[in-house]
């Protein structure tokens, strides 16, 4: 059987994000976005029923550059280390 | 208590093969695609919540599916099977409204008997396999270090107190109902594990029995850590407490993936490691495509290099995938559990190791509601999150560990320690180090304890309420994994003479040791009493706790020790010079008597050499009570002293008070980002344009720096703090420029486009002439190291440059710097070329790069020079420039030519015939083959660092130490000493660096000018040749035309000697600080960083290299001082292949092949063999007392002709490796 992971929500992050209201500032800090930039979500689980992990990948749209960037927790979760250490990771 | 007879049956096993582990069960659940009603027990067909994916209930509703499933995984190799308890605890089950203690009993205990009865029925169908079952505890679905509100960071939605009886519970039900041992996975977050130990601690003792445990930890790739934030080297500090039969990693990330986890963790840990990955790592599309065969080929892999003991596999693997890896490792040896040394290793996020001799810890003071009134006020007023700060500023000053305190009436101190500890956990910059928990209380002690996820300090417990509470609250410490202050304090009180101090310390540390508390995490704090109080009794206590200290040391072997600073000089608060210098003087000696770390304000310590001598003779005449008039005498001197510190503060900020242009200038030059953005924004108000702000203030500013640097008043160093400054002041104008631009108004900068070329990593000289340019406001486009020309030309054309400086430093990236040329030429380019890096030279730049090109090609030969260099060549008389220029150029080829014809070179026949004859020499290393080293520590290398190249850097010459006297340089060499100093102090302190090596002896014999290297176990079995290559220039009155080759015997008189052979890095992770501070936009310490991890690289060579020596008994340990090491006196060379000696890198090869460099150090080679990361060295070590450096100059055709034909090569390709010395083209 394949190991895959599904997708479970899709969301488009702005300043006033909803879910998550300090998420998009700190993408903008810790990654040095610069205004105006399209950040969309996506999280997927594993399709493991019994797996913990969740991941968000950012798609991060600027200037018509396009980059992702991961984080291994659901978008309600993430808080400011996860990013800190995510962009220290894929970032350098 | 005894341990349960499953121990022995393991260790037998594990002792002889790696044990199989099963696969995702979870995966197998899905493919019988279940339906709501088989997830329903019948006690459960009426619950009101939705049950299907709840597996754990399958125990009981469908045990023969999961008696099915653990059969399969057994069939396909199983040692050990989990069961089917992941999330069977009252936290995770609170979904399902399951969590009462009935239903995760029953969950428990069916998964357990499902085990058994497959067991069993691989025993009856003749099975001889021994199959363990091991209880399957998960992380639960809450996190105790973190908050679930992104709103609330010091919420937790789960308390330690809440997970250790979830876990208390299930371990329990697993146990009674027969699971052999414990196995808690897939941890996320470390507290919450740290919450599972303690529960099965408190277990095994109600029992009497202890069964393995085994810990596994998830890291994700995202962030390199465990979802916590966690280092692995830090997780597994935490962790080290309890013990664990086994430690591994399972889930997130494929099988290849977890190569640099799993090496690290087989490093470190000395207990049976264990590995199961998920089936591949998804793409973000969330496809995956594994299988099986290549799963277990990475797995066996892993078992080769001895990195496991057991293997199996998590989300996605089914039992093709464990039959796979079962196949696969069979016959492979298992892993040989390391040896650690003792040491104090503690974590907050990252880790801290302090062994024995290791830097001084400061322990930052401030955050104490009993030390800092600032902090206390924040604290009281409930304003906590304003009092990170002073957390977040003791760090910056350099603290180590963070000591927290909350003793204070008006508060709720247990209230208080949670919320701080938990705010604490949410800033990356805070967490990262590990926390000291100060309090009288015990409950506010447990209170911290339960918040932190990594390993932290009690401060303290003490004997002053009898043995048993001692023991009680010692043995809860230990429970919760952290180390403890033990104050000297006994039942009569606290001890103030030498003697109570050590009656008290061994006391406490034989209690402490009986309950195996380990010796490494016992810190004695023998009590700093207050001197100079005027009372006689006080005059010896300074003395008397140094000579304790180095007394307990001997007496309570292993152990640390520790002290409040500040107490000893509380006669003289209000007298902060004073202070400090009692401080500062009090720990030099301390320190030297074996005084580890203290509790000190990290922002303020004097140097002990910057002491004023009289305030210094005074001050230790009292600490070291030399005189009985010494408190006194320093009373009297104090009030010198007092103020004296407020003058200056008030001497310096007088800058301040000048207009915006003044204070702007006084920035620049004086390296003070301090007020920038406030001064940039009023010159702006008042100007108007950002424009007028770069050209009027900020470039008059600039070139008086530029005057300065000019006429030596000010140093390369000081530049690079000034141009630090000048990127904060242009970053604040940026929106402005950017604004400007939009509405049409351009600003004209220069550009350059700066890169080291490719295959070539050194980039320190070419970091370095990019600071100078951006300070002299060029805008600098860095392409980093590497860089391709294509890439070069592309980014010429597209950022409009206006010249292009390239830098390298290996004699290969000549040739390359030369096809850059080229393709500047066939782009039809004619802007500026700038060459630079250690082996450019302008005879070069005249001779091969020149000519490829028709713009001014012009040689840096420092990087104080390239701003006028650039000024001239864009400045109106840039004809005039140009046509020097090139007129210069034709003068040093014509000479290179003439000289060069003048130049007699003998044939190679003839050089050969004159080679050195060696005497007879014998050398027996005491091994054969390759040995890694590694955890080396940067501090271990101290001694061994070379200071002279790192001033090189700087543009500062001379020696060190003489040149810190130099009264032009010497003011300056001696601040960036100190800066370097102390980054090299925080390097070595949080093991910022991690330097690797690996050297080898392998035996080796001459064939002509071949070295021949023979198996390290068979001296007959030839395995290499190396072609050298002599000198042929013509010497006169030299009879000796030598090659490296003639230092060891010729291969027919049948003798063989040793050939060494080495390779050291500072690390990958010495790139990365560098790259870290270059983020932070601090070019300055960027570059430092760079410099550091060069010395250190070189160091470890050195350091390696007397290594080697002793091991073939040629020196003894200790026999030469550092200078006599710089100044080579010891016998034998080892050359480096590039260098003068043996300039073809392709040597290199040979080196990386024979000691697996790649894979003993991480060390790279890149195609024109520079090696990655450039913190590096790799070389030779010939033995002969004899040998010697020489440099093998210009080589003839007829040698070259030869040498490609022992390489088996071209001409062409030999000549192309060679270029730089061939004397014929």
């Amino acid at each position: 059987m394949s190991h895959e992971h599904n997708v479970t929500s899709s969301h488009q992050i702005t300043p006033d994000f909803g879910l998550h209201p300090r998420l998009y500032s700190w993408l903008v800090q810790y990654l040095k976005l610069k205004e105006p930039v399209i950040i969309e979500a996506r999280e997927m689980g594993c399709a493991d029923d019994s797996c913990p992990i969740v991941e968000t990948i950012f798609s991060i749209v600027q200037g018509g550059d396009k980059q992702y960037f991961k984080v291994a927790r659901a978008i309600k979760n993430i808080s400011k280390n996860d990013i800190y250490f995510s962009v220290q990771k894929q970032v350098g | 208590m005894k341990k349960s007879p499953v121990f022995s049956e393991l260790e037998s096993l594990l002792s002889r093969r790696i044990l199989v582990l099963d696969g995702a069960m979870g995966t197998m659940i899905q493919q019988y695609s279940l339906t709501e009603k088989d997830f329903r027990p019948d006690f459960l067909k009426d619950h009101s919540i939705p049950l299907k994916g709840n597996n754990e209930l399958l125990s009981i509703s469908r045990m023969d599916v999961i008696e099915a499933i653990h059969l399969e995984f057994i069939h396909a190799g199983a040692d050990i099977i989990e069961t089917n308890t992941f999330s069977a605890n009252s936290i995770s089950q609170n979904d399902y409204d399951l969590s009462s203690f009935t239903y995760i009993d029953q969950m428990n205990r069916t998964s357990v008997v499902a085990a058994r009865n497959a067991a069993e029925q691989y025993y009856r169908e003749g099975g001889t396999r021994r199959i363990f079952i091991a209880g399957a505890l998960g992380p639960t679905n809450r996190t105790a270090s973190m908050s679930p509100d992104v709103n609330n960071p010091a919420y937790r939605a789960v308390t330690f107190e809440g997970l250790r009886k979830a876990y208390y519970d299930q371990a329990k039900s697993l146990l009674e109902a027969g699971a052999e041992m414990l196995l808690a996975e897939t941890t996320f977050d470390t507290l919450n594990l740290k919450a599972a130990t303690y529960a099965f601690s408190e277990l095994f003792e109600e029992r009497g029995e202890e069964v393995p445990v085994m810990l596994s930890v998830t890291i994700t790739d995202a962030s390199g850590r465990t979802l916590s934030g966690q280092t692995l080297k830090a997780f597994w500090y935490s962790m080290a407490h309890s013990k664990p039969f086994s430690v591994g990693l399972n889930c997130a990330l494929g099988a290849k993936d977890m190569l640099p986890y799993t090496e690290e963790l087989s490093r470190i840990a000395p207990h049976y490691t264990s590995l199961y990955p998920n089936a591949g790592l998804p793409n973000e599309f969330g496809g995956y495509d594994e299988q099986p065969e290549h799963f277990a080929a990475v797995m066996k892999s892993y078992a080769e290099k001895g990195f496991l003991n057991i293997a199996g596999g998590c989300c996605g693997t089914t039992p093709d995938f464990i039959r796979a890896l079962s196949e696969q490792i069979h016959g492979i040896a298992p892993r040989q559990k390391p040896v650690i040394s003792s040491a104090l290793r503690l974590s907050g996020l990252e880790p801290l190791e302090a062994e024995e001799g290791s830097n001084f810890l400061m322990i930052g003071e401030r955050t104490n509601v009993a030390g800092s009134p600032k902090f206390k006020k924040l604290i009281v007023e409930g304003k906590y999150e304003e009092a990170l700060p002073i957390a977040r500023q003791q760090i910056e000053s350099g603290a180590n560990i963070i000591d927290v305190n909350f003793d204070e009436a008006l508060l709720d101190s247990v209230g208080a320690m949670r919320h701080f500890l938990n705010l604490m956990a949410s800033e990356p910059d805070i967490a990262r180090i590990p926390v000291m928990i100060d309090s009288s209380r015990f409950d506010v002690i447990e209170a911290g304890l339960q918040c932190l996820q990594g390993k932290g300090i009690v401060n303290s417990i003490s004997l002053k309420e009898g043995e048993e509470k001692f023991l009680d609250q010692a043995q809860k410490i230990f429970r919760y994994g952290a180390a403890v202050v033990v104050m000297a304090f006994d039942e009569n009180g606290q001890a103030a003479t030498r003697e109570e101090k050590e009656r008290i310390s061994v006391r406490a540390y034989n209690l402490l040791r009986s309950i195996g508390f380990p010796a490494e995490d016992i810190i004695f704090d023998p009590n700093i009493l207050t001197v100079a109080t005027g009372m006689e009794e006080h005059n010896n206590y300074a003395v008397d706790f140094i000579e304790a200290v180095r007394e307990i040391k001997t007496l309570c072997p292993g152990t640390r020790i520790s002290g409040g600073v500040s107490n000893i000089s509380f006669s003289f608060r209000g007298n902060n010079p004073v202070r400090e210098a009692m401080h500062s003087a009090f720990l030099y000696h301390a320190r030297r008597a074996g005084l580890d770390m203290g509790i000190v304000n990290a922002g303020m310590l004097a140097v002990y050499d910057d002491i004023d001598t009289e305030l210094r003779d005074a001050v230790e005449d009292v600490l070291l009570n030399r005189r009985s008039d010494a408190t006194e005498r320093l009373i009297e001197l104090s009030a010198k002293y007092k103020g004296t510190k407020k003058e200056e503060e008030k001497t310096s900020a007088a800058w301040r008070d000048g207009s915006y242009s003044e204070r702007l200038k006084h920035a620049l030059i004086h390296g003070l980002d301090e007020f920038i953005s406030m001064d940039v924004e009023e010159s702006y108000a008042d100007l108007g344009s950002a424009l007028r702000v770069i050209e009027g203030p900020l470039m008059d500013g600039m070139k008086i720096v530029g005057e300065y640097f000019g006429a030596g008043k000010m140093f390369l160093p000081q530049v690079v703090k000034t141009a630090r400054v000048m990127k904060k002041a242009v970053a604040v104008l940026e929106p402005y420029i950017q604004s400007a631009r939009n509405a049409g108004t351009t600003y004209a900068q220069k550009t350059i486009i700066m890169a080291t070329v490719k295959g070539d990593v050194h980039d320190i000289g070419k970091n370095i002439v990019s600071v100078v340019l951006a300070s002299n406001n060029y805008r600098v486009v860095d392409l980093g190291v590497m860089v391709p020309g294509e890439k070069i030309m592309e980014a010429a054309i597209a950022e409009k440059a206006d010249a292009i400086g390239l830098s390298g430093l290996i004699t290969p990236s000549l040739e390359e710097m030369v096809h850059v040329a080229r393709m500047m030429q066939e782009a039809g380019f004619a802007m500026p070329l700038l060459i630079g890096g250690a082996t450019t030279s302008a005879v070069h730049t005249a001779v091969k790069i020149a000519p490829a090109y028709r713009g001014a090609v012009i040689h840096v030969i420092d990087a104080s020079l390239v701003a006028g260099v650039l000024s001239d060549a864009f400045g109106s008389g840039r004809e005039n420039y140009e046509s020097e220029l090139r007129a210069e150029q034709k003068r040093l080829m014509d000479e290179f030519y003439a000289t060069r014809s003048t130049h007699k070179l003998l044939s190679y026949v003839e050089s050969y015939s004159r080679r050195w004859m060696a005497p007879e020499f014998s050398a027996a290393p005491s091994f054969w083959g390759t040995r890694p080293v590694i955890n080396l520590k940067p501090d271990q290398l101290l001694n061994y660092i070379d200071w002279s190249p790192f001033f090189h850097t700087w543009s500062i010459r001379g020696r060190y130490p003489r040149l810190l006297q130099d009264p032009v340089v010497g003011e300056e060499a001696k601040k960036l000493f100190e800066d370097a100093k102390q980054l090299l102090s925080v390097i070595s302190a949080e093991s910022l660096i991690t330097p690797a090596g690996v050297y080898g002896f392998f035996p080796a014999a001459s064939d002509k000018d071949e070295i021949v290297i023979f198996h390290p176990q068979d001296p007959q079995k030839e395995i290499e040749r190396m072609p050298m290559l002599r000198q042929q220039r013509e010497k006169e009155g030299e009879q000796v035309y030598y090659s490296l080759a003639d230092f060891l015997p010729s291969v027919d008189s049948g003798k063989r000697e040793p050939l060494g052979m080495f390779a050291v890095t500072a690390g990958h992770d010495s790139e990365i600080l560098s790259r870290k501070f270059r983020e932070e936009g601090d070019e300055y310490k960027a570059i430092l960083a760079a410099a550091i991890s060069d010395r250190i690289a070189e160091a470890f060579a050195e350091f390696l290299h007397e290594l080697a020596r002793i091991d073939c008994g040629l020196q003894k340990p200790n026999q030469y001082t550092t200078e006599e090491l710089i100044q080579e006196k010891y016998t034998g060379i080892r050359p480096a292949p590039g260098y003068p000696a043996c300039p073809d890198h392709r040597l290199k090869d040979t080196v990386f092949r024979l000691l697996a460099v790649a894979e003993n150090t991480g060390i790279k080679l890149t195609e024109s063999r520079a090696m990655w990361p450039a913190s590096s060295v790799s070389g030779f070590y010939f033995l002969h007392p004899q040998s010697k450096y020489f440099a093998v100059g210009k080589i003839a055709e007829d040698q070259v002709q030869a040498y490609a034909q022992a390489r088996g090569e071209t001409m062409e390709e030999a000549e192309k490796w060679l270029a730089p010395y061939l004397s014929y083209k």
